[in-house]
């Protein structure tokens, strides 16, 4: 081979191996129903030591992922709480990962709506946007006790919403979305 | 005596402020750390964000540590540790991060000895030119001669 058809030859790898880097860089898409959780361990908030969803493996989990300059996370701050006040136990429980945020604002944002369910900081957004696929927050998912995505819903979430659809589910063991209608997309 | 006094006196004066200089860093500012640092969810550097909840919500972060007497990297570590290594504009020297230094200074240098080769071959073949020039002044070919000479030096040129 020619000194310069070796360059050429380089050049287009090296042109190649930038797409190939522009397309993986551009992040995974949103989990579907079906798709396992990736068990990240992340730092829990305002806490020591780390948590992921395989702590709750057993359980239906309502994974929200929010941050407290969120407006709509504010919405559905109380409605999330108050579910899970009628509902965790060891069927269910909320976890909430606190994604592009600031540790001592999410705190004041615990406090000022008194969440109590379990919550984990993802300060990067890595975890939420490449391994989850979120495009913003609020954003919820529903995992089934197998670790696996049952549905999704972009945007805040109500009371009825929760009653409407979580609650057949966790109820019935299975997921049961027939005339749910959730915000966003629901799978 | 005096002068010697004098002397001491005036090298005292001069060395006070530059102690005092050593001994305290210069104060971080706020303009001078956004242009180092990320708005996330905007993704560009925070001295362009837009005021998005999360833009103020880290300028805020960052004009608390300055109150603070933080310097400014002990600010971005602080963002670091808040954010992961991606609130910072410019690229990290370690792990995959460290390709972004080197690709463009390896694609620069491999394009400066592309052109430092290519130099070298056009002026050998200037050069090859100009001493067969010379010769054909000093002893002139015959038309075959010349004509298969032409052919041969068109293979020098690029």
């Amino acid at each position: 081979m020619s000194a310069r058809a070796f360059a050429v030859f380089m050049a287009v790898l090296a042109l190649v191996g930038l797409l190939a880097y522009g397309l993986i860089s551009r992040g995974e898409e949103t989990l579907a129903a079906g798709d396992p959780v990736p068990a990240t361990e992340l730092d829990v908030l305002g806490g020591s030591g780390t948590g992921s969803i395989a702590d709750h493996e057993g359980r239906w989990v309502l994974l929200n992922v929010w941050a407290s300059w969120c407006k709509p996370c504010e919405e559905e701050s109380p409605a999330l709480q108050r579910y899970h006040d009628l509902h965790a136990g060891k069927r269910f429980t909320i976890l909430g990962i606190d994604s592009q945020d600031n540790t001592d604002d999410a705190l004041a944002f615990v406090e000022r709506f008194g969440l109590s369910y379990p919550q984990l900081h993802d300060g990067s957004g890595e975890f939420a946007q490449e391994e989850l696929g979120t495009t913003g927050v609020p954003e919820s998912f529903l995992v089934d006790p197998g670790g696996r995505v049952a549905a999704h819903f972009a945007g805040p979430l109500t009371i009825e919403h929760l009653e409407g659809c979580v609650t057949p589910s966790v109820a019935a063991g299975r997921t049961d979305l027939a005339g749910c209608q959730f915000p966003g997309v629901a799978r | 005596m005096r002068a010697a006094a004098r002397l001491t006196l005036v090298a005292l004066a001069l060395a006070a402020p530059a102690g005092a200089v050593a001994a305290v860093e210069p104060r971080a500012d706020l303009a001078d750390v956004s242009d180092e640092v990320m708005c996330l969810v905007c993704g560009v550097p925070l001295d362009q964000a837009p005021d998005a909840p999360q833009a103020i919500r880290e300028r805020e972060f960052i004009r608390g540590l300055i109150a603070d007497g933080l310097t400014k990297d002990e600010i971005k570590d602080r963002l670091v540790a808040e954010y992961g290594s991606e609130v910072l504009a410019e690229p990290q020297t370690s792990g995959f991060d460290l390709a972004a230094w080197l690709v463009p200074g390896g694609a620069i240098v491999l394009a400066a000895a592309g052109i430092a080769v290519g130099l070298r071959r056009w002026r050998r073949a200037a050069a090859a030119v100009a001493a067969v020039d010379a010769r054909r002044a000093k002893t002139p070919l015959d038309p075959e001669e010349e004509r298969r000479l032409d052919a041969d030096m068109r293979r020098y040129e690029p």
